[in-house]
């Protein structure tokens, strides 16, 4: 074993590769008698204290070789293989879809994993055509003009979409629909906490499902920021988008649409097209694990006008000094290392590698992958309402249109719940556990990985 | 010269025009309006296209694996390969955020140990794992610190930040409704009791500060900074960046700190991805933990358990439990490091810079010459005699096949070169890294206009980044005209 100063009987750290000779040379060199000697900035009372507290006992005290952590690994995995091995009908924000094998070797390059933000475009020029890549597919698939180069999630996304209406509009009453994601409009409550924010809650149809339009259109007023819709919304249903922002028309307000599952995007008439002036999406479905909840990649898309206000990193096409083609971070000087408290939003670090999951996820399935990956989403998922249609105790409460999730109540389902998750299916989620919903209700998604045999060896379960 | 073999690599866009059926979509029960029939751009290119286009695009980047990346305040050490498979393992990469508590024993129970472990290493009461960035941590820091104030009704609405701060400081205090008041710092580059004494007044609701600075420099005041801000009823938050420098040397608890971030993807060595995913605790002290965002990770007898129930938390702050899959590789690295290991990464990323610093100090110009730790900024005044600025210092170290450093931070070091090695760097590759700092150093005197025109040996030439914002492309269009 290697032994240096620092380390006392402990091992050296494998990812040091300073050898004890090496520290002494570079101690002369600096001209320093000891490491410690290089701390001297801090004050001899705090290091003491800070030595006081790692010589107590912890569980963690001793270093772990590379084998013996992956016996750790290996052990908390095992702790979780319950939850791995159940057969999910659950969405509600996270979905679960195909992934082609090409995609993990592609993403697994070190030139990807192991670089950072492209500050020197010279030497970034793959990341940068890649989020380039992405921020068009984005457009492509929203029907926005322009999408920026990622953020943390869905919920966050659409949380600074809301800011970005306050400062476009100058407004500060915010329109959330109740059928938005639960999780997303307590996000969005987060982030406005500080920012003098009135949200007003828009009611949904309790026949349909859908936000209600008169609602929107009794609310909307003079001093209206945004009108925040899920595109599906929570409930799985697809609201009419078109019906909903023609409500705030000729007003200030602007129409904010949500997509929590990305893969309705190869289907459904795309946001932009139906009014939207800001999507805010979550892109996990499209080729990123589900990892109990993230890390998820969030977007924002946007009309072009609104361009100087969107937040987070924009790639841009432009030229090198010899007139090739190049891309390179552009109008930083909305950012906060330019702008400091004027800028768009504090973001940094976005979700850089799971945007270019993005790209490459959407390059492997193409446009006609893409669209009939979602149909049989779809198609699956209508089956899946049709068996259960003749379940008896099974109800519907809304009768909008669902892409690939939507709610149904189940006579006692707590004790239905309990016994399918016995048999190895998650059902689906609980609205009730979401806070203010239905009793009874479950939302329950399929996605192409569930075939027919699959769902007919569901319900079959749920009636016994 | 660049080499002229590589050729633009085309949008992926360009390859696969017209393949693919475009299936007319029609579905019984949803009305064609919200149908389409078509994604307008989208193309079917075919596997091997599309794992060539991704591939040739990887090998334009400059990433860790091929060399030092000495990026001053981002930490870009080397990541453990151990930690990708720790993440990839299928019972936590296939797990549904909705799945059972009582089934998902396993990650709640590495959720809570890296909780324990930051707490140990930071000397902090609690921590939230919800934050998924660094910026997103101190978001959540200011919002603590905002609603602590509205909690206790005191009125306050100022934040102090030094002058040497991140940016994201300054745009996190103003997210959480707070006014920005910059201090300045004192001719060492550190901040002085006396003149925060002069600034702190009544609507001092807290201060941010980042332990050791962005010049790499550790606020020898902090204990005495602290006590001035909470005497004025004020909140001590500490951008915890840099905490890699003190990681198993000193704790920002015992230090009076009330709020701190870190970036798991820095200290932890969690691969930076180029620019994410990462994930930012949040740590604070014992008054401020029903603050916290929820859902924290508690102990039950023998369950671990997500509590929702902090009375005052300032909410969610994603979708979920925050960055999980970070979490994983970052829990892999702590526990290799081990509570007893830890101080050997801020000894010896400290001994590097220090070495760094010996060897350059002759040729680039020391802004400051206060001792400092994990990392050291020097400025280009010394080759402006010769027309040369750090832009080209920065360019030209490319052609000798090093990353540059952060460059033109922190703001108020003109010129700045932000140099950090962190304890991965071998005494041989700092040693090629100076020599090529040295060579450049004689290049500006001898042949600046080489140095101007770097770099030479990069898939591109400098980029145009005017014309890229004052004529702003975001999305493909198709080319016009015959390619180049």
């Amino acid at each position: 074993m290697k032994k240096n100063m620092v380390a006392g009987d402990d091992p050296r750290l494998p990812f040091i590769s300073l050898s004890g000779s090496d520290e002494r040379q570079m101690l002369d060199t600096i001209g320093a008698k000891s490491i410690e000697e290089l701390f001297s900035q801090v004050p001899g009372s705090i290091r003491e204290q800070a030595e006081k507290a790692f010589g107590r006992p912890h569980p963690f005290s001793a270093p772990l070789t590379e084998q013996e952590v992956i016996g750790e690994i290996e052990r908390l995995a095992g702790k979780n293989g319950r939850a791995a091995r159940l057969t999910s009908f659950a969405g509600a924000g996270a979905y679960r879809h195909f992934v082609p094998s090409a995609l993990g070797y592609v993403l697994g390059r070190s030139e990807f994993v192991t670089s950072y933000t492209p500050y020197q475009p010279e030497i970034a020029q793959g990341t940068l055509q890649s989020v380039f890549e992405f921020q068009s597919y984005i457009a492509m698939l929203t029907g926005m003009d322009i999408a920026n180069a990622s953020m943390y999630d869905g919920a966050s996304a659409c949380a600074e979409s809301v800011l970005m209406a306050m400062r476009i509009t100058g407004k500060r009453r915010v329109l959330v629909s109740l059928a938005l994601h639960p999780h997303y409009r307590e996000v969005i409550a987060t982030y406005t906490q500080g920012m003098d924010a009135a949200i007003a809650a828009i009611p949904y149809d309790q026949k349909t499902g859908a936000t209600s339009a008169a609602a929107v259109e009794a609310s909307v007023d003079d001093d209206t920021a945004c009108v925040v819709v899920g595109y599906p919304n929570f409930f799985g249903v697809i609201e009419p988008l078109d019906i909903i922002f023609g409500k705030v028309a000729g007003k200030k307000a602007l129409p904010v649409a949500v997509v929590t599952e990305a893969m309705s995007t190869g289907m459904l008439t795309p946001p932009g097209r139906l009014g939207a002036a800001i999507t805010a999406m979550e892109c996990q479905s499209f080729g990123v694990p589900l990892s109990f909840g993230g890390p998820y990649i969030g977007v924002i898309a946007a009309r072009k006008e609104f361009m100087r206000q969107i937040p987070g990193r924009l790639v841009g096409e432009t030229v090198d000094r010899d007139g090739r083609r190049a891309y390179t971070l552009t109008l930083s000087t909305r950012e906060q290392h330019i702008r400091r408290e004027k800028a768009t939003s504090n973001i940094c670090s976005n979700e850089g590698l799971l945007a270019i999951t993005v790209a490459v996820y959407l390059s492997l399935m193409g446009r006609s992958g893409l669209m009939a990956t979602a149909g049989k989403n779809h198609e699956l998922c209508a089956y899946l309402h049709s068996e259960l249609g003749r379940v008896e105790g099974v109800q519907f409460p809304f009768s909008g249109p669902f892409f690939n999730e939507f709610v149904v109540r189940i006579r006692g389902l707590d004790a239905v719940f309990e016994r399918l998750l016995k048999s190895g299916y998650l059902p689906g989620v609980k609205l009730e556990e979401y806070g203010g919903y239905l009793k009874d209700c479950l939302l329950i998604n399929t996605t192409e990985l569930h075939s027919r045999k699959i769902i007919d060896g569901f319900v079959k379960r749920l009636k016994a | 010269m660049r080499n002229k073999t590589i050729v633009e690599e085309k949008a992926i866009f360009e390859y696969g025009v017209g393949r693919g059926a475009v299936q007319h979509t029609t579905v019984g029960d949803i009305d064609d309006t919200y149908l389409r029939h078509d994604i307008e751009g989208m193309t079917d290119p075919g596997e091997p296209e599309v794992v060539r286009h991704f591939t040739r695009l990887s090998t334009m980047n400059h990433s860790l694996d091929v060399g030092m990346y000495p990026l001053g305040s981002c930490t870009m050490k080397y990541n453990p390969k151990v930690m990708e498979s720790a993440a990839g393992e299928k019972s936590f990469s296939s797990v549904h955020p909705a799945a059972p508590q009582s089934m998902t024993q396993g990650v709640l129970e590495l959720m809570y140990g890296v909780e324990q472990y930051l707490k140990t290493m930071t000397g902090m009461h609690s921590f939230s794992l919800q934050p998924a960035a660094g910026a997103h941590g101190e978001l959540a820091g200011m919002l603590i610190a905002a609603k602590y104030h509205r909690a206790n009704k005191t009125g306050r609405h100022t934040i102090l930040v030094p002058d040497t701060a991140h940016g994201t400081n300054p745009a996190s205090a103003a997210m959480a409704g707070f006014r920005v008041v910059n201090i300045p710092s004192g001719r060492h580059g550190m901040i002085e009791a006396d003149t925060l004494k002069k600034i702190i007044d009544g609507e001092t609701a807290g201060i941010m500060l980042t332990v050791p600075n962005t010049l790499g420099i550790f606020e020898e005041q902090i204990v005495a900074i602290a006590g001035l801000v909470h005497d004025a009823g004020g909140v001590v938050y500490v951008d915890g960046a840099n905490f890699n420098a003190l990681l198993g040397k000193a704790r920002y608890g015992d230090m009076g700190v009330d709020i701190v971030h870190l970036n798991l993807h820095k200290t932890f060595a969690t691969p930076h991805g180029t620019g994410g995913p990462g994930a930012g605790a949040i740590g604070v002290s014992s008054a401020l933990r029903e603050f916290l965002p929820v859902p924290v990770v508690e102990k039950r007898g023998h369950k671990i358990v997500m509590n929702y129930g902090l009375k005052n938390t300032i909410g969610r702050m994603t979708g979920f439990y925050g960055n999980i899959g970070i979490l994983i590789r970052a829990y892999t690295y702590m526990r290799m490091l081990g509570v007893r290991g830890a101080g050997q990464v801020a000894a010896i990323a400290t001994l590097n810079a220090n070495y760094l610093r010996s060897l350059l100090k002759d040729r680039y110009n020391l802004p400051y010459a206060t001792p400092t730790l994990h990392e050291v900024v020097f400025d280009d005044t010394l080759q402006n005699a010769f027309g040369v600025k750090t832009i080209d210092i920065a360019k030209r170290l490319i052609d000798y096949g090093f990353h540059p450093p952060t460059i033109y931070f922190p703001l108020i070091v003109h010129g700045a070169i932000m140099i950090e090695p962190t304890e991965t760097e071998s005494k041989d590759e700092i040693d090629r890294f100076v020599a090529a700092m040295r060579a450049i150093a004689d290049e500006a005197q001898s042949m600046p206009q080489t140095v101007i025109g770097a770099p030479q040996s990069a898939p591109v030439a400098r980029v145009n980044e005017v014309k890229a914002a004052r004529e702003p492309v975001l999305v493909y269009r198709p080319q016009e005209g015959p390619r180049r």
